[in-house]
């Protein structure tokens, strides 16, 4: 089966046993010390951790100083990580969950979805990106309010583009209960919209 | 929706759905009553999938980057080493009395220091080899001289180490592991320590880094019979590569030539180790047959060739990126039957790969490597005719 990786926002073919070789033997050298190789790591995963931090925060300043942060720790503990048959992914997102949970502990964000709603206005067409920019603003309010699990759910299959067996992994959770979980953080994000009569069509019934 | 006696959960439907594995339509036909749900949610899901990905800038990545491999090398686990190098901290006193001795006679010291250049250390000249290695040290005035001994002895501890590694018990091999890390630990601390390092200094520490790591790592697969040999050459070659990274970091930090720049060795033992051994351990080519066998060979050949690239030391970023995209269309190619495009590829990357080392993007020993593995391939395909 073929699977894509990113490097660099360049796409790869690669099978998905070539990248799970690849990236072992990048975990496994980095762990011994190499930096080397965690360089490497960082340059297969941070375009990812950006993104979902992005997502998770909604301001690309404290995106940028959380990856870093969650680079950092992970070559701090990666001596202890131990695959047991789970994805290094799932590992370093959970870096990543805990960095973002640890900065929201210390520093309450006043974050405000301005600076999403003007990425968007800035490309393409201007009607084009005003509706971008409505829809983005919507639904990130809308995941916000979201529980904890709910919005990590949301995040890693729909903005990180997991499977459900990667985020049972980076959740700690049995698959069925990942599925369930997803069911329900959609309901409820659907709700949410339209308790707040934001306004998503409602698709109409066929005939 | 029950179907004997089985009842369909929601959240199974939906993932289902989401995954491709059921159209929305065959969905809502099988279950009616969960129409609206259906439609409203994986409408929802598709806003949120084409949400957009947002990615750093080049500059946060690469100063990050910078900043990380800053820590690393602060940080980085000593411990085992710390270990070994307290057991050698000092040499035997009778080896620097003697060299002490000779480097009164003058001319002497000189010829015994090359006599004793190439020991190994089950020679009885190794100890005066360790000890003519002490007086270049401290006969090393200023940074620049002394890094450019600790380069010296780090090149000679490298080349015993390779020489001697699958010959000497655990202990020796732990020894000359210790001296090789003694060595290097050395010459970063010295080369760290420059205000501002000599461009000139700087490129020839990476250079040789280089080609010892290479050297190392290439002994360690050769070793791979032998899983003790082969750990302690491939800590040490770790150990390389990381003294090479400090470096990097050095020259970034004084804006001189990032790693993309690294000129590497002429290094033809390593370049010959690199093609016996992937001579001897590739699958047999497929000889005319037609149809699964040979496909399958062909298919370990190319995945061996993408695994080789992607594992390949000291390689550039873009160069990496290339092959694998070469590698990866050959591959396909032949699965669909299109040897003749199959074919360009492989040449494709041939002509990459021949770039990147006249650019000092590639190691002559992993350049050698892949060109016996596209070389296998090619004599592979030429052989294949598709079922």
């Amino acid at each position: 089966m073929l699977d894509a990786m990113a490097l660099n926002g360049v796409k790869l073919a690669v099978t998905s046993d070539e990248k799970a070789d690849r990236v072992g033997d990048l975990v496994d050298r980095s762990s011994k010390g190499s930096g080397e190789a965690f360089g490497q790591l960082y340059q297969l995963y941070v375009d990812r951790i950006y993104n979902y931090i992005y997502y998770k925060t909604g301001h690309s300043v404290d995106a940028e100083d959380l990856t870093e942060q969650v680079f950092i720790k992970a070559w701090e503990a990666i001596g202890r990580f131990r695959p047991e048959g789970k994805p290094f992914a799932a590992w370093l997102f959970k870096v990543a969950r805990n960095v973002v949970i640890d900065h929201y502990r210390t520093r309450k964000s006043n974050t405000d979805l301005s600076e999403v709603m003007a990425a968007a206005a800035a490309d393409g067409d201007p009607e084009d990106a005003a509706q971008k920019q409505a829809t983005r603003q919507l639904l990130m309010s809308a995941v916000r309010r979201l529980t904890d699990e709910q919005q990590q759910v949301i995040l890693l299959k729909f903005i990180d583009g997991m499977d459900n067996a990667e985020i049972s992994a980076t959740m700690g959770k049995k698959e069925g209960a990942i599925r369930a979980l997803q069911y329900r953080a959609l309901l409820a994000l659907q709700r949410i919209l339209q308790d707040e009569q934001y306004g998503l069509s409602r698709p109409s019934r066929r005939a | 929706m029950s179907l004997g006696g089985y009842v369909a959960k929601p959240e199974d439907i939906m993932a289902r759905v989401l995954s491709g594995e059921l159209s929305r339509e065959d969905a809502v036909r099988r279950h009616p009553e969960m129409e609206d749900r259906l439609l409203l949610i994986t409408e929802l899901a598709d806003q949120l999938t084409g949400l957009p990905r947002e990615a750093p800038s080049a500059e946060f990545r690469n100063a990050a980057r910078l900043r990380l491999m800053r820590h690393v090398q602060a940080t980085r686990r000593r411990t085992q080493w710390q270990a070994l190098l307290d057991r050698l901290a000092n040499l035997p006193a009778w080896s620097t009395r003697l060299a002490a001795g000779l480097a009164v006679g003058g001319s002497l010291t000189l010829s015994l220091g090359i006599a004793s250049g190439g020991a190994l250390p089950d020679s009885r000249l190794y100890g005066v080899k360790l000890a003519v290695n002490r007086l270049q040290l401290a006969f090393a005035v200023g940074d620049n001289a002394r890094a450019g001994a600790y380069l010296h002895v780090a090149d000679q501890r490298a080349n015993e180490l390779a020489q001697s590694a699958s010959t000497v018990d655990a202990t020796a091999l732990a020894t000359l592991v210790a001296r090789y890390g003694t060595a290097l630990g050395d010459l970063g601390a010295t080369v760290q320590h420059m205000q501002a390092p000599p461009p000139a200094l700087v490129a020839r520490v990476r250079t040789q880094l280089a080609s010892q790591a290479t050297e190392l790592e290439a002994q360690a697969i050769v070793a791979s019979s032998h899983p003790a040999v082969q750990q302690a050459l491939t800590q040490a070659e770790i150990v390389a590569s990381n003294a090479a990274d400090d470096v990097v970091i050095v020259a970034e930090s004084h804006h001189t030539a990032g790693p993309a720049d690294i000129r590497l060795a002429a290094n033809p033992a390593a370049v010959a180790t690199a093609v016996a051994e992937m001579q001897a351990s590739s699958p047999a080519a497929p000889t005319g047959s037609a149809g699964g066998d040979s496909l399958a060979t062909l298919t370990s050949l190319y995945d061996r060739a993408w695994n080789e690239i992607s594992a390949a030391p000291f390689m550039g970023h873009d160069v990496r990126l290339e092959l694998e995209q070469a590698i990866t269309s050959a591959k396909q190619s032949t699965q669909a039957g299109q040897v003749a495009e199959a074919q360009a590829s492989l040449r494709s990357a041939s002509v990459i790969l021949g770039a990147a080392v006249s650019h000092s993007q590639a190691t002559q020993y992993t350049a050698a490597r892949l060109q016996a593995a596209f070389s296998n391939i090619a004599t592979a395909l030429n052989d294949y005719r598709p079922a």
